[in-house]
């Protein structure tokens, strides 16, 4: 036995627990117990799945979302805009999607809460629940698959059940089906037809990323843990300055908290790392408490916004459940911008107004094949 | 594990829908998760915190996969170093002393009998990050598998494997510098300040 394991040895010797206190114990878990299980699936739902998806098509990674490989074309741009309007169809207050001959499967309520719990002490809280979500055996698994539920403001009554497997070297294979109205409106899926499903699947990039850098599954490994030492990494990968009004689209802490968010939502991070990303997002000034969220899966969360954004979370387990952003408006002159486009370089893109609702999240060991 | 008790990983299967099952992995694992808590907090302030992990657990419920193994305990193991961290940033800070979120120094100064046992353990793991050595920790105090730790942690068995490896390096290398009298005895910085608390940063 060498020195350290000697002293380790010794140290590592603790006497055991009293009977009071393991009882005691015993009678809390009780307590926990029987509360769980008045509670319907409430925490056992999985929402969490992947980054930034912008419309029914998505932003198959990018820095900002600024790689845009659709598969009708995106939408949004919300890294452009400039002034924040949330569209009257989600806003907080109203419902979404409810979507006459869509296959949607998720509808949502956020409604106006009144209280005096702030947006950091809900991502506190958040960030100890989160913390404790480990999901043992990912590390070994061969894909992260996520499952979400997407609409337009841009494509009325189009619903896209978006799937993904991101595999650990961050490629992965997509699957989306759009159900809804034909359209021909370039941002949209035009291969919907009034109810027929159209699904495509194919193989694309689908890393993380934290403003400008992309990341890996080890890469995400590597982050620390500590959020003192992991809000100067993720400042320094978004580059943007924090602004006096977090709407401006230069606005440093929207983009953070979006990257934030991007990762709680779609990346297999571990629970150390869920802990200080929340931890680091109740750190970035101007995000206020937006509303409480219902959903049709039964869910429940509070609705936090900055800038463009309106995040949901489950206070009640730290999971994350939707991502909602408003539509800016329309600048004068400009018309839509096409797909296909680096955001950029484009500087009359419009369009945003979509809700993101996170359906599944978890480790897989296969993928679809994707047709030749 | 008795013959007519489910091993760990049914009950892990079965959890998400039935909480109830968390009251035969608290049977079965409370000791252990208790040992974990009193050798980085202290028994008293363990005592307080078993069921807050097993309560948090019944949360995490939903994801939870066990390990290649077949044990909750790595993942038992996880949840509670989170409610380690939140306990210890819920203490009043001492001025002065940087935080460390993974141990109560105090509490293990407590149950060590020589006061040049506290300096050697000080010196051999202030060195170390807090990952790396909880890792450490895991596998020497806890019993577990490199691979078992790593699940705990979150990370890949190999560089579990790589990170241990390095952190009894950096441990033994600290705790020779201290045999051989070099003042402080690790790479970063550890200093003893009026009354006996040592400055930590980690």
């Amino acid at each position: 036995m060498d020195p350290l394991d000697e002293l380790l040895s010794t140290t590592g010797r603790v006497p055991g627990i009293t009977p009071r206190g393991l009882g005691n114990g015993r009678a809390a878990l009780d307590v926990a117990i029987a509360r769980a299980g008045t509670q319907p699936n409430s925490t056992m739902r999985q929402p969490g799945p992947r980054a930034l998806r912008q419309a029914p098509g998505r932003w198959w990674g990018g820095p900002h979302g600024k790689t845009i490989i659709g598969v009708a074309g995106v939408a949004a741009a919300a890294a452009a805009t400039t002034v924040l309007v949330l569209p009257p169809s989600l806003h907080p207050g109203t419902s979404g999607p409810t979507v006459p001959g869509a296959i949607s499967k998720v509808t949502y309520t956020i409604r106006p809460a009144a209280t005096n719990v702030t947006a950091a002490y809900v991502l506190n809280k958040a960030a100890t629940l989160a913390g404790a979500q480990l999901a043992n055996g990912w590390p070994n698994a061969r894909y992260w698959h996520t499952e979400e539920q997407v609409t337009s403001l841009l494509c009325p009554g189009q619903v896209t059940i978006a799937n993904d497997w991101v595999d650990r070297s961050g490629n992965g294979v997509g699957e989306n089906t759009t159900t809804g109205p034909k359209s021909s409106d370039p941002m949209c899926e035009s291969s919907a037809d009034n109810g027929k499903p159209f699904r495509i699947i194919n193989v694309a990039p689908l890393s993380a990323w934290i403003g400008e850098k992309q990341y890996t599954w080890s890469e995400l490994a590597d982050l620390p843990t500590d959020p003192a030492k992991l809000w100067p990494v993720v400042r320094a990968d978004e580059q943007l300055p924090f602004t006096s009004d977090p709407s401006l689209s230069t606005s440093g802490q929207s983009h953070l908290f979006r990257s934030i968010w991007n990762l709680l939502t779609s990346e297999p991070v571990s629970a150390g790392l869920r802990t200080a990303l929340y931890e680091v997002a109740a750190k970035i000034p101007g995000v206020t408490v937006a509303g409480s969220y219902t959903d049709s899966l039964g869910r429940t969360g509070t609705a936090l916004h900055i800038g463009l954004w309106t995040m949901v979370v489950d206070t009640g387990n730290g999971q994350v459940l939707a991502m909602i952003s408003g539509a800016p408006p329309v600048p004068q002159g400009c018309v839509r911008a096409s797909a296909s486009v680096n955001v950029r370089h484009v500087k009359c893109v419009v369009g945003g107004g979509d809700a993101t609702v996170y359906i599944s999240a978890g480790a897989a060991n296969s993928a679809p094949i994707v047709p030749k | 594990m008795t013959g007519d008790s489910p091993p760990d990983r049914e009950l892990l299967a079965d959890l998400p829908l039935r909480p109830e099952v968390m009251g035969t992995l608290y049977e079965r694992h409370a000791h252990a998760v208790f040992r974990y808590l009193a050798r980085r907090a202290g028994p008293a302030a363990a005592e307080d915190l078993l069921s807050e992990v097993f309560v948090a657990a019944i949360s995490a419920s939903s994801r939870v996969v066990a390990h290649d193994s077949g044990s909750a305990l790595p993942w038992l193991y996880g949840i509670a170093l989170n409610v380690l961290r939140r306990h210890f940033r819920q203490q009043p800070a001492d001025q002065g002393v940087a935080r460390d979120l993974g141990m109560d120094w105090d509490a293990v100064d407590d149950r060590l009998d020589a006061w040049a046992e506290r300096g050697r353990l000080r010196a051999a793991l202030g060195g170390l990050s807090e990952s790396d050595r909880e890792l450490l920790l895991l596998v020497a105090w806890e019993g577990l598998t490199h691979a078992e730790a790593a699940a705990a942690l979150g990370i890949g068995p190999v560089a579990a494997r790589s990170r241990l490896h390095r952190a009894r390096m950096r441990a033994l290398k600290a705790l020779k510098k201290l045999r051989d009298g070099a003042p402080g005895g690790s790479d970063k910085a550890t200093t003893l300040q009026a009354g006996g608390k040592a400055s930590w940063t980690l």
